[in-house]
């Protein structure tokens, strides 16, 4: 088996004192795509979050490249950050810069890259996701789908070993929602490894070599995804909710 | 009154121009000790931040006409005297400091949390963050809260007249005294505060839309 990119071992977070993962442990090898999915409040963001250290964890480990980034100073994790791509939900566009300036700020603050070389980089990855005409925009001027597609890009660009994506179609209307879908398939074609948290049950079966559900702070069941529609019920009844597609749970 | 105003136009102007000087220093004074108390506050460690905490709950707590009298008259018994118009300046600018560095937290804090995340996600450190993240929306927002404090601290400085210094107000009260006729000489000072609160108040509307983020044009009518 090749080597682990990213190694999650028994990994616990709170906020507050309220633990919300309980011992989460996972695996995700070079160019896996894989799913996470679950109910609100289930751990999902706190599960993507913590593996760049965006929330600490309490306790266990996260090793990303065989490096425990749980264990590193600030400017060795911050060198790590800019290996993986985190969008949130509502995207995280900097509303006072231009889609372009979005893009190029972090390639030429984190990197280092000159200001021109910058500008050719994100308008390449502007024009893979089909919105280079909006460079020049500011994310306030742009729908929805179009700011996820920026952020992306923002990600892309910055050329990450993988990509966390949070809910990236649950806020959007539904043709932003299928275009931003397009961008993730095409996104998924790159070979990069990608967690998503969606309940894009398409996207799951279609796309992703793994799924996992997580309930009140563990991953509950895990596994290719048909397989575990097909086997747990669990799995069924949520996306039953969820999407009411697969049809009414049986009883 | 125009009569008032004609007879003592030199003395009102050099009043005018004292009471500028004192609300343009002082606010200029107070926006670098808040700029000092909010990297304090977010950055600073533990003590530092305790410091910049007590700081403004002194000032915030006690009177700025006492915090005046205490440079002026209190300061002299440990050996510093200052003139009238540097400790008028030093009180004011000392006391805006601790209300602007309160403008600059409720800004700071009406960054959402995901753009800070995805700064810190993208490689930023803490300090880049508050440099190219933060605080270009916090400044922006913070101008109508920051006119707001220059107007209300140019009134103030009318405060500097008990410790004698010439500024409007004290140009009102000799008016008074030589003339006998209070109400208009106070009148006619209050107009021209008036005036002048006026004018910063629409250079800072015009701030305002110059700086908006296109998109948000809506909010800064």
């Amino acid at each position: 088996m090749t080597e682990a990119l990213l190694r999650l071992d028994g990994v616990r977070a709170a906020y507050n004192g309220v633990e919300v993962l309980h011992g989460v442990s996972l695996e995700l090898a070079p160019s896996e795509k894989l799913v996470i999915m679950g109910p609100s409040g289930s751990g999902k963001t706190t599960l993507l979050r913590v593996i760049p250290r965006l929330v600490e964890p309490t306790a266990g480990r996260v090793i990303f490249r065989g490096v425990d980034i749980t264990s590193l100073s600030e400017p060795e994790l911050r060198r790590v950050r800019s290996r993986i791509g985190y969008l949130p939900q509502h995207y995280g566009l900097f509303p006072h810069m231009t889609v372009l300036e979005n893009i190029t700020l972090p390639l030429r603050v984190v990197k280092g890259i000159p200001r021109g070389e910058a500008e050719r980089i994100a308008v390449e990855q502007l024009k893979r996701l089909g919105i280079e005409d909006l460079a020049d925009r500011y994310p306030a001027q742009l729908s929805g789908g179009q700011q996820q597609r920026a952020a992306l890009a923002r990600s892309l660009a910055m050329d990450p070993d993988i990509l966390l994506l949070d809910e990236p179609t649950s806020a959007l209307d539904p043709e932003s929602r299928l275009d931003v879908l397009e961008a993730l398939y095409s996104v998924a074609r790159l070979g990069k490894s990608m967690i998503i948290v969606t309940h894009e049950i398409d996207f799951a079966l279609h796309t992703a070599d793994r799924l996992a559900y997580m309930e009140k702070g563990e991953i509950i069941a895990e596994g290719e995804p048909r397989e575990i529609v097909t086997r747990s019920s669990r799995v069924r009844e949520f996306l039953y909710r969820v999407t009411a597609r697969l049809g009414a749970p049986r009883h | 009154m125009i009569d008032l105003a004609i007879e003592y136009s030199h003395l009102l102007a050099e009043g005018l121009e004292r009471t500028l000087v004192i609300g343009v220093a002082s606010f200029t004074l107070g926006f670098a000790v808040s700029m000092a108390l909010s990297f304090a506050r977010f950055m600073g460690p533990q003590p530092l931040r305790a410091f910049a905490e007590a700081y403004i709950a002194f000032i915030r707590g006690t009177p700025l006409l006492v915090q005046l009298l205490m440079l002026y008259f209190g300061l002299p018994s440990v050996g510093v005297r200052l003139d009238a118009l540097t400790a008028a300046i030093l009180a004011i600018g000392l006391n805006s400091g601790a209300y602007q560095a309160e403008i600059i937290r409720s800004t700071v804090k009406a960054v959402p949390e995901e753009e800070v995340l995805v700064g810190k996600s993208l490689g930023l450190s803490d300090g880049q963050v508050l440099r190219y993240v933060i605080l270009p929306q916090a400044v922006r927002n913070a101008i109508p809260a920051l006119t707001n404090e220059f107007v209300t601290l140019l009134k103030e400085s009318a405060l500097a007249s008990v410790i004698g210094v010439m500024e409007l107000t004290r140009v009102g009260e000799f008016m008074t005294s030589a003339t006998f006729r209070a109400l208009e000489s106070y009148v006619l000072v209050a107009l021209i505060y008036l005036a002048v609160s006026y004018a910063f108040m629409g250079a800072s509307r015009g701030a305002e839309r110059m700086l908006a983020i296109p998109g948000f044009e809506r909010w800064s009518r």
